[in-house]
């Protein structure tokens, strides 16, 4: 059985590229393909939307990028993590955890009254 | 920090390098979309459909592209170089328009910047000390006498005020108005000066460009001999400054050490000065008898945590302890209710001189109608662009513009022309300070440099903007709200929502007519009360009378009685003859002060021999006026009875005097003045002369004194280090001038002259009057000019829009004739509307400064009918134009329309 697609969240994609580029200095297109892959496709991202929220980070400071060649010989556009997005990762992540661990509360308490 | 930069150079990048950045985010998304397509063509897609899926899963390309420009922030910057490059195209197309509206807000802000900048240096905050709120005059004031300025002391009250006070001011002394010979070269060059205590420096906060200023230490070491001098004469001296410090400078034929710059913006009283003294006080000047002699300003600083209104309370009870050291000034207390008080600097002129600050408050109104009606005129004519756009407007609107971004558009429009407007109104401001040299308004000590207030002008240009937006962007956005569809549809040609947008123009121009209209009655009342005061009798003629001010200072000509009668008497008498030899010289005689000048005042309070004052009644105060014989002939003012003085009032006989009918009136009602006495200072002097009337004062100071006048053969006290010569000439003044001036250089090479002539005196003296005048004549005018514009505006839109309506009357038989009349019918209403509100508004204005003015009817109705007169025929021109073009349709052409 496939697992269902879920669209992404409002807000989320910048998490998931920070914490994709944590690892490694990544052009679009793999950035793309690693959050699919690390999701087991079970998340739908519209792969035009990845490229203004790269831009948009970059502008930002969180991320910075430096034309390579990629493994397909091509020239990409290579991003990694800054000093700065690093910070804003690690922030980002708690901010993320405490909020799912709000909504489960919610969620396990609405179950208990049932 | 490196964040910052880097957003900062990525953002600067995006903007400036845009083509090449775009170019790269194009690579990044093909590489996408190829990659993509790689992964369907290996899944077991053909490469057509590889490359559909693709797309269709990278999504909207453009959409990609839009939003990554968003995320550079260029987009909104894009935006707003295409709105401005859009509205540039708009302004040159109607190159007419652009200049009325740019030459409106020119006008209007420049007049408004130019007299807040006034205002603000010449009235609120005429000294620019540091801490100027900390800054206080010290004196005494006289509660029972009316005037309820705070006036100079005498050195033995510095010295009382020194010893008390010290617990809650720092006091100083300045000791003003003083002129000094400067000799540089073998040429003598004459300056103003004060003498101050080193505690000014501190009290003031000044600091020096070069140098220091001088310490009680320094002034003992050089035995006072040490001078700190302004740029300006800095300047004049040597082009490097540091050539200057530590110079030596030969002042009254002493050499002083030039010790510090300080810069040409600073002054201490009303005179510009050049140069500062120590003052030295002796102990002579301390003795009881000086405590009469009230000459010298004091100037404090509040000790931190006082307020002006505590330090006022503790000098006043410090008076009662004055009086307890001199009881014999108890008299005096009782009589004028004498106190000692102080008042904030920058409170101080407006308190001796208030007419000055209404003068200038009067023309700050002013330039608030003109902006007012600027601002109704320029929303008038937004209005009308904005409204030749609704379509336009609408049709982006449909095609997705948000509103923001059309508002955005809008805005961007008419701050251009604001831009434009601001920058035109620095043209104005420069000519505001012509205008303003032009009527002597430089001439206010205080003046000092006009600087641009750029504070004021923002503020100005805001208010202004905010009316332009309002007016012009709130209405075309409820058209657009309203009838967007119906707008489309029309093509535009329907005039949509026509009535609310000529009610709105209507009220507009009504206004500014109305306005105007004010504006002119005032300043007609202005003209009218400026003329009455013009035609009062002066007491002497001004035309062809010149004054030439010649010092003898003490260096030169010593300081005692006998120094007087050998130098100062024999020269003065030189000088004269030297004066009376030239061809040109009808007579000539000398005087210690030009009539109507605001210098050389000196006031006693006499005593008359029949006359014994009641307890608490006010002592006759008399201005003293030193001459020779012959002045009144020269200055043309008539003795009423009695004799001029002659070769006989010396120093061996009698001490004489004439007086002003004034006085006579006033004290003389059942006694013969003449050969009667009156007495000050301890002296008895004998009535000569009644001389007529004299306005000794400029117009702006009110003053109910009596005047006094002696020979110079006399006195050797008075006045003893200047003489004024003053001659009457026939012919060409200015020639004569230059020739007399030359006269005297060639009989004393030292010599160092300041001409000028009554009719300039009188002309500063009477500019508190010339100037509201001037000015609401001019803003009147203005505002004239602007209304017409904007009814000439509400017209043409008006003829523009009824163009295809003219054209079908015409072609069913209208005449030209008919036509223009119902066009005129149009702007006839208009201005009916416009003057009969401004009557409402002029009408109870009138009546309530009809008090302030006494002299004139304010609410005389020629004043009103004469401003109509003027009024109508503008008008009635300004909708002419328009008018006429909308009889010259083309009939055929507007048809096929």
């Amino acid at each position: 059985m496939t697992p269902s697609k879920h669209e992404l969240m409002q807000g989320t994609l910048d998490l998931l590229i920070l914490k994709v580029l944590s690892a490694d200095s990544l052009h679009g297109w793999d950035v793309a393909k690693r959050i699919q892959l690390l999701s087991q496709e079970r998340l739908l991202v519209k792969q035009g939307s990845l490229y203004p929220a790269l831009h948009r980070l970059e502008q930002k400071a969180w991320i910075e990028a430096e034309w390579g060649i990629s493994s397909e010989g091509r020239k990409a556009k290579f991003y990694r993590l800054t000093k700065e997005g690093s910070l804003q990762l690690t922030a980002e992540t708690n901010r993320w955890e405490s909020f799912v661990a709000s909504i489960a509360m919610i969620l396990d308490s609405r179950e208990a009254q049932q | 920090m490196t964040a910052w930069f880097k957003k900062i150079s990525l953002r600067l990048r995006s903007l400036f390098q845009s083509s090449q950045t775009r170019s790269e985010l194009d690579s990044e998304i093909d590489y996408h979309l190829e990659m993509l397509t790689q992964q369907h063509i290996e899944a077991g897609m053909s490469p057509d459909e590889a490359r559909s899926a693709a797309l269709r899963e990278f999504g909207h390309v453009d959409g990609v592209r839009e939003a990554c420009k968003e995320a550079w922030g260029i987009r909104i910057i894009e935006e707003f170089i295409m709105d401005l490059r859009d509205a540039a195209r708009q302004a040159l197309k109607h190159p007419g328009n652009t200049l009325a509206i740019i030459l409106t807000l020119g006008i209007c802000l420049g007049s408004n910047t130019t007299a807040l900048s006034f205002v603000d240096k010449l009235v609120s905050q005429p000294y620019d000390y540091q801490d100027a709120e900390k800054v206080v005059k010290v004196g005494k004031r006289l509660t029972k006498t009316g005037d309820n300025q705070v006036n100079v002391i005498s050195l033995p009250q510095y010295a009382f005020l020194k010893e008390h006070t010290a617990s809650f001011l720092e006091l100083g002394l300045i000791d003003d108005q003083r002129e000094i010979d400067l000799e540089r070269d073998g040429d003598t060059q004459r300056i103003n000066i004060d003498l101050i205590t080193p505690e000014v420096w501190d009290i003031t906060g000044v600091t020096t460009v070069s140098g220091h200023l001088f310490t009680p230490e320094e002034i003992k070491q050089n035995n006072g001999r040490v001078v700190v001098i302004n740029e300006k004469l800095a300047n004049q001296l040597s082009a490097t400054r540091s050539a200057v410090v530590g110079s030596s400078l030969q002042l009254d034929g002493e050499p002083y050490k030039v010790i510090g710059i300080v810069p040409t913006s600073f002054y201490l009283a009303y005179t510009k000065s050049s140069a500062w003294l120590p003052r030295i006080i002796e102990p002579q000047e301390l003795e009881s008898r000086e405590r009469h002699n009230h000459s010298w300003t004091g100037i404090a600083k509040l000790a931190p945590g006082v307020s002006v209104a505590q330090a006022e309370q503790r000098l006043n009870t410090l008076y009662q302890s004055y009086l307890d050291k001199y009881p014999q000034d108890r008299d005096e207390q009782e009589r004028n209710g004498t106190t000692f008080a102080c008042v904030k600097i920058n409170d101080s002129i407006n308190e001796t001189v208030p007419e000055i600050g209404i003068a200038f408050r009067s023309i700050q109104a002013a330039t608030l109608i003109i902006l007012l009606i600027g601002c109704l005129n320029v929303s008038g004519m937004f209005l009308v662009k904005a409204y030749s756009k609704v379509q336009e407007l609408a049709i982006r609107k449909s095609v997705g513009a948000t509103t923001f971004r059309l508002i955005r558009q809008l805005t961007t429009e008419v701050c251009l022309y604001f831009f434009l407007g601001s920058i035109l109104s620095l043209v104005f401001f420069r000519i505001g300070l012509w205008t303003a040299e032009l009527l002597y308004i430089t001439e206010i000590p205080w003046a000092g440099e006009m600087r641009m207030d750029f504070s004021s002008l923002a503020s100005t240009a805001a208010l202004a903007l905010g009316a332009a937006l309002l007016t012009s962007i709130l209405p075309i956005l409820s058209i657009l709200r309203r009838d967007l569809t119906k707008q489309t549809r029309s093509g535009g040609r329907t005039a949509t929502g026509s009535v609310s947008k000529h009610r709105l123009h209507s009220f507009f121009v009504i206004s500014q007519v109305a306005l105007s209209f004010v504006m002119l009655v005032l300043s007609g009342i202005l003209a009218h009360n400026l003329y009455q005061t013009l035609q009062k009798d002066i007491g002497f003629i001004k035309e062809q009378r010149v004054a030439f001010e010649v010092p003898q200072p003490n260096y030169r000509f010593g300081n005692d009685l006998e120094d007087y009668q050998k130098n100062v008497l024999p020269y003065q008498q030189r000088v004269l003859e030297a004066i009376r030899s030239q061809p040109g010289v009808v007579t000539a005689s000398a005087c210690n002060r030009v009539p109507t000048s605001p210098f050389h005042n000196s006031h006693n309070e006499i005593s008359m021999s029949h006359y014994e004052y009641q307890p608490g009644e006010k002592r006759a105060n008399c201005l003293r006026v030193a001459i020779l014989p012959g002045y009144f002939d020269t200055v043309g003012t008539r003795l009423r009875s009695g004799r001029d003085f002659a070769d006989i009032d010396t120093f061996d006989t009698d001490k004489v005097v004439i007086v002003s009918q004034n006085l006579i009136d006033r004290y003389y009602q059942n006694k013969e003045p003449l050969g009667s006495t009156i007495a000050f200072w301890g002296q008895t002097l004998r009535i000569v002369g009644v001389a007529e009337n004299v306005q000794d004062k400029p117009h702006f100071i009110t003053w109910d004194g009596y005047t006094i006048y002696l020979p110079y053969t006399q006195w050797d006290s008075l006045n003893r280090t200047y003489t004024t010569y003053v001659a009457h000439l026939r012919g060409d003044t200015q020639e004569q001038v230059a020739h007399i001036e030359q006269t005297l250089k060639s009989l004393d090479p030292n010599i160092t002259i300041k001409t000028e002539t009554f009719q300039e005196a009188f002309e500063v003296a009477t500019f508190a009057q010339r100037l509201p005048m001037l000015i609401s004549i001019f803003f009147g005018l203005l505002a004239l000019l602007l209304s017409g514009l904007g009814l000439y505006g509400l017209i043409s839109y008006i003829v523009a829009e009824r163009t295809k309506e003219l054209g079908i009357r015409m072609a069913f038989g209208a005449t030209p004739r008919q036509i223009l009349g119902k066009i005129l019918s149009n702007s006839g209403k208009l201005l009916t509307w416009g003057l009969l509100s401004g009557l409402g508004l002029a009408i109870p204005i009138t009546i309530a400064i009809n008090p302030v003015l006494d002299e004139i009817n304010t609410t005389n109705p020629i004043t009103f009918i004469v401003v109509v007169l003027f009024v109508l025929p503008i008008g009635i021109a300004a909708s002419l134009m328009p008018a006429s073009r909308a009889t010259r349709i083309d009939i055929a052409q507007n048809l096929r329309l």
